[in-house]
């Protein structure tokens, strides 16, 4: 039984592992590696190659040419620029995600606004593919000239992950009894101070859980990150997907070497947070 | 002699020795119980005292880590709990609220195959069984407390149980519906000559329908008895202040002992004459219950005079809080016999008295006191 | 003066009217219980007076001032929640000092006060430590701690014993009046046992389907209930009710039914006498019924024994009658102790003379 258990667990890792595996494992390779059969498994000449062209192009271009058989490339430009791109867009579209989704899931869970089917309402919009609307946004986004700025990823982001962002809150909010708030109300505060100073503090790990959750969806985003910028505004991920080069294709190493920075700040955030993500909702004052 | 005898003999279930430990918690320490065929017996003690886990080793949700459990002499401690041939009724009766009376009580039976006709006639017997029969169309959640009971008990019993278990079913219901319900189950009970383990940690319910009852506090047995020698014989301090509603009084008292006999001294009653028995000179404690201290208007010779404190009107009847040395005690008087702030005049029965060892917190046997003469 | 006054106080719950025209006034330092079976509106009605809920329609006066439309906090009242409601992050102390320091009260008086009612209470010791480390007893008394700190014009307790043992629940009862005796506050307290509401109260509002039924004394509501409701649901166990015909034998007024006849001596003392229909119910306390093993002139109805309920310090018979069920209190040391024939004794009281239909007692 725990044998077979075991062996569904190291299963289970080795499936999920492997791709991250595989990326780094990649970042490190040669061009010559990159795309061979058999697999190279652990390269045995690694290389900053990778790294280099994504950091400094320039450097990059001079040791390439010290090398033979040099990687022509479109990309001039250091990734850097889509770093900070990324981390602007992400950071403050799932701020306000997490604000709005916060007061809309209060009201809903408090004062039933909007009625009984009104969140799932809200859960429609996600049910829409959104390559069903992107065409509309770039029209509209172009007409009211958000089309390649922050403002108007930041919109289009915000408006996509709301529904989680309420859903999600809304399920934590509805843990903490009414009564709670209640007693503070009672014993002397108005129903914000209530809100923030009781309920707030309780729902601080679900609050937190949910803004990762939203920060890996803006963070991992593609499809609107490319259809409503012009080149302007680049994102991490379309920063990837441009790593091409005319005569060789897709530069695997390159992008792996992106890929696996780009995963530092998930990693980074979740690691930062990972005490509130245990959820400490506290009941033991609360008889149910 | 043949098994099958043995079988016949063989209490229906049987404890022996079972002893439960979680991490940091004894949570049963070697409990040894037999109920006989046809026997109601509650399992009575405060949160936490052990009889839940029982009741879930019992039923096979939970493991013991030693001892045996047996049910007519056959061990089952290692059987799953679909296989135990024990029926389980749940707190708040647990009866399915979107479906039908009819298809309540054939659930158990569809869990285990029974065939559709069979199945039919079995729960129109039992529903004019438990006068069901009106209600077999109706909802669950339509039905009131008494229809509810008698569902949960229905369902339970159609699965033909050796043993029923009922784990605190009318534990979250207002105290007007419980009288009803007792009186109810017991009935059904006795009819059917189910045997019975009640789960509860409500001393009415636990007295009024057990033929015994096993006290437990703290993961132990303290003391397995009817209801009249739990209630009259309390063996320790615990079950002593655990049984009776108002609670019994626990009086400090000196004991000596005058020509064979134990006197005990209170703070305001002397020299009562308690019987023959042995216990070590000093501070002990006299238990009385509130209606065995008899309160008077007027003083007369060996009475006490007490100030009342608190009265609680329990309608019927009143309980007196008077002050006694250091603390309260309660009196159980006549509705009208005194009002907050007057004195009374306080006299005790000392043969209706228990002595309680203040070490050890057991209850000190006492033989009559003519005996000694 | 009166410390609070409810005049007409009604609203309505998801489609559910809980409560329906209740009014109320508790004087001045009374303790004042409000009882009745789950769902009759108790805790709505509590939540309202605190101003947690707005009231359909009514007014809420309090101590003079009317406080129908103001916020919680401007009311002064305290509220002790069924649920305890106690604020997870906060340690005990906190827990006790926030009607304080919400106010705006800070230093070494919020510090004086608690480690008061702290003491009072019994609970100076687990001050430092958070709610979920308490045992039941405990989360209690540091919740009662939290509603008494600032005293107010009126404290509000909701079921504050339901969720404990029914141990601990009888030996906490008492804990209340000797709050109520020290505190000298107005009280407004809660509950769905009527033992609670006997034993605690100066008077006592029964409240049914979002109405007050009854208000008056524990021993009006035990001895004069207004009507079925309240004497089925005061007592226990609850008052037997018994269906009779009216006839009038040699100048008395006698009840006829199966299996007794039954004269009322004091019937013509009741108002609506003159008005009394022949079909008539009468109400008996189970503890009033006499029971004998054997025919005397005090019990000359025959009875079946159905069923003993020892509980120890009395015994509860079920007996038939005729078609009727009676049940009875006796002591434990009774003669009559197995089932089988016994006999009773009845004499019905003009005011538990009762509308077989209505429900209502005639008075």
């Amino acid at each position: 039984m725990t044998a077979l258990r075991r062996l569904a667990v190291a299963l289970a890792m080795l499936i999920s592992f492997f791709p991250i595996y595989w990326l780094v494992s990649t970042s490190f390779k040669p061009h010559d590696e990159w795309a061979t059969f058999p697999p190279v498994w652990l390269t045995e000449r690694p290389t900053l190659q990778n790294y280099r062209i994504v950091f400094a192009p320039e450097l990059a271009r001079e040791v390439a040419a010290t090398e033979a058989g040099s990687l022509d490339y479109k990309v001039s430009a250091s990734a850097w620029k889509a770093f900070a791109d990324s981390a602007i867009i992400s950071t403050a579209a799932t701020i306000l995600s997490v604000l709005f989704g916060t007061l809309a899931a209060y009201s809903i869970s408090r004062y039933r606004t909007g009625g009984e089917n009104y969140p799932f309402q809200f859960l429609t919009i996600r049910m829409f593919p959104p390559i069903a609307v992107v065409v509309p946004m770039v029209v509209v986004f172009s007409f009211v000239r958000l089309s390649d700025t922050y403002p108007g990823l930041i919109i289009a982001y915000t408006a996509f992950t709301l529904p989680f962002s309420i859903w999600m809150i809304r399920s934590f909010i509805d843990e903490v009894p009414e009564d709670l708030e209640s007693a503070a109300m009672i014993y002397g505060m108005g129903p914000m101070k209530a809100f923030l100073t009781v309920t707030l503090p309780l729902v601080k790990g679900g609050i937190l859980a949910t803004a990762l959750f939203v920060f890996i969806l803006n963070w991992s985003e593609f499809l609107f990150a490319l259809t409503l910028t012009q080149g302007k505004i680049v994102t991490v991920t379309v920063q990837v997907a441009n790593y091409v080069s005319a005569s060789s294709g897709k530069l695997y190493g390159v992008q792996a070497a992106m890929g696996t920075v780009s995963t530092l700040p998930v990693i980074l955030f979740g690691y930062l947070i990972q005490k509130h993500l245990v959820r400490g909702l506290s009941f033991g004052a609360i008889k149910r | 002699m043949a098994p099958s005898n043995d079988n016949a003999t063989a209490p229906k279930l049987e404890l022996r020795e079972v002893d439960k430990r979680y991490d940091r918690v004894h949570a049963v320490k070697r409990l040894s119980l037999r109920l006989m065929k046809g026997e109601f017996v509650s399992l009575l003690g405060p949160s936490g005292c052990g009889k839940s886990t029982t009741l879930a080793m019992i039923a096979g949700f939970e493991p013991p880590n030693s001892g045996e459990i047996a049910v007519d002499g056959r061990r089952i401690e290692h059987l799953p709990a679909q296989r135990r041939r024990i029926g389980l009724v749940f707190q708040d009766y647990a009866v399915f609220s979107k479906l039908t009376v009819r298809a309540n009580l054939s659930f158990g039976l569809e869990a285990k195959g029974t065939p559709r006709d069979t199945r039919h006639r079995l729960v129109a017997e039992m529903a004019s069984r438990l006068e069901l029969t009106g209600t077999l169309d109706r909802r669950g959640g339509r039905l009131n407390m008494s229809e509810m009971q008698r569902v949960a008990l229905g369902r339970v019993l159609l699965t033909e149980p050796e043993l029923v278990l009922l784990d605190e079913p009318m534990s979250n219901l207002d105290a007007a519906l419980r009288a009803g319900l007792r009186s109810e189950l017991k009935q059904i009970q006795k009819q059917l000559g189910q045997t019975v383990l009640y789960v509860t940690h409500d001393q009415v319910e636990a007295m009024s329908m057990s033929d015994r009852i096993a006290v437990m506090n703290a993961g132990e047995l303290q003391q397995y008895g009817t209801p009249d020698e739990i209630y009259n014989r309390p063996r320790n301090r615990f079950v002593a202040e655990f049984i009776g509603d108002p609670p019994i009084n626990l009086l400090p008292c000196e004991i000596k002992t005058v020509a064979g006999r134990m006197v005990a001294d209170t703070a305001c009653h002397r020299g009562l004459v308690l019987g023959r028995g042995r216990i070590d000179p000093g501070r002990h404690w006299l238990a009385i219950r509130p209606h065995h201290i008899v309160a008077a208007p007027a003083p007369g010779v060996g009475w006490a005079p007490a100030i009342v404190r608190f009265v609680e009107n329990l309608g019927a009847e009143h309980v007196l809080h008077v002050e006694y040395g250091d603390s309260l005690a309660r009196v159980v008087v006549a509705p009208g016999f005194a009002g907050e702030g007057e004195t009374v005049h306080l006299a005790i029965d000392p043969a209706r008295a228990h002595l309680i060892d203040g070490a050890s917190g057991d209850a000190v046997p006492l033989a009559p006191a003519e005996a000694a003469a | 003066m009166s410390a609070l006054a409810v005049a007409s106080l009604a609203k309505r719950f998801d489609g559910v009217q809980a409560l329906d025209q209740v009014s109320l006034s508790v004087a001045d330092g009374e303790f004042f219980c409000i009882v009745g079976p789950t769902n009759a509106g108790k805790s709505t009605l509590l939540k309202v007076i605190a101003g947690v809920h707005a009231p359909d329609r009514g007014t809420i006066v309090l101590g003079g001032r009317d406080v129908t439309a103001m916020p919680p906090r401007a009311r002064k009242v305290s509220l002790l929640f069924q649920n305890i409601a106690l604020f997870p992050t906060m340690t005990g102390f906190q827990n006790i000092a926030f009607p304080l320091t919400a106010s705006g009260i800070g230093g070494p008086e919020v510090e004086h006060r608690v480690r008061e009612v702290a003491a009072m209470l019994k609970v100076g010791h687990i001050l430092d430590r958070h709610p979920r480390t308490y045992s039941g007893g405990e989360q209690q008394r540091v919740a009662i701690g939290r509603a008494i700190v600032q005293p107010g014009d009126l404290l509000m307790l909701d079921e504050p014993l339901s969720n404990l043992d029914a141990r601990i629940r009888i030996a906490l009862r008492i804990e209340f009046k000797k709050l109520h005796r020290e505190l000298r506050q107005t009280i407004l307290y809660v509950t769905h046992d009527q033992v609670e509401a006997l034993s605690l109260s100066d008077r006592v509002g029964v409240l049914h389907q979002g109405r007050f039924q009854q208000v008056g004394t524990p021993d009006e509501v035990y001895h004069r209930p207004a009507n079925r409701f309240v004497a089925e649901f005061i007592g226990t166990p609850p008052m037997n009710f018994l269906d009779a015909e009216l006839a009038e034998e040699a100048g008395e007024l006698t009840l006829v039914g199966d299996g007794f006849r039954l004269p009322v001596p004091q019937a013509r003392t009741l108002a609506a006498f003159s008005h009394l229909p022949r079909r008539i119910g009468f109400g008996v306390r189970p503890e009033a019924v006499r029971v004998a093993p054997r025919e005397t002139a005090a019990t000359p109805l025959r009875g079946e024994v159905l069923w003993l309920e020892r509980l120890g310090g009395k015994t509860v018979l079920d007996v038939r009658l005729g078609r009727a069920m009676v049940k009875a209190v006796v002591p434990p040391d009774h003669p009559v102790r197995a089932e089988g024939t016994a006999w009773l004794g009845l004499t019905p009281q003009a005011h538990h003379l009762m509308d077989r239909d209505g429900g209502a007692f005639y008075r």
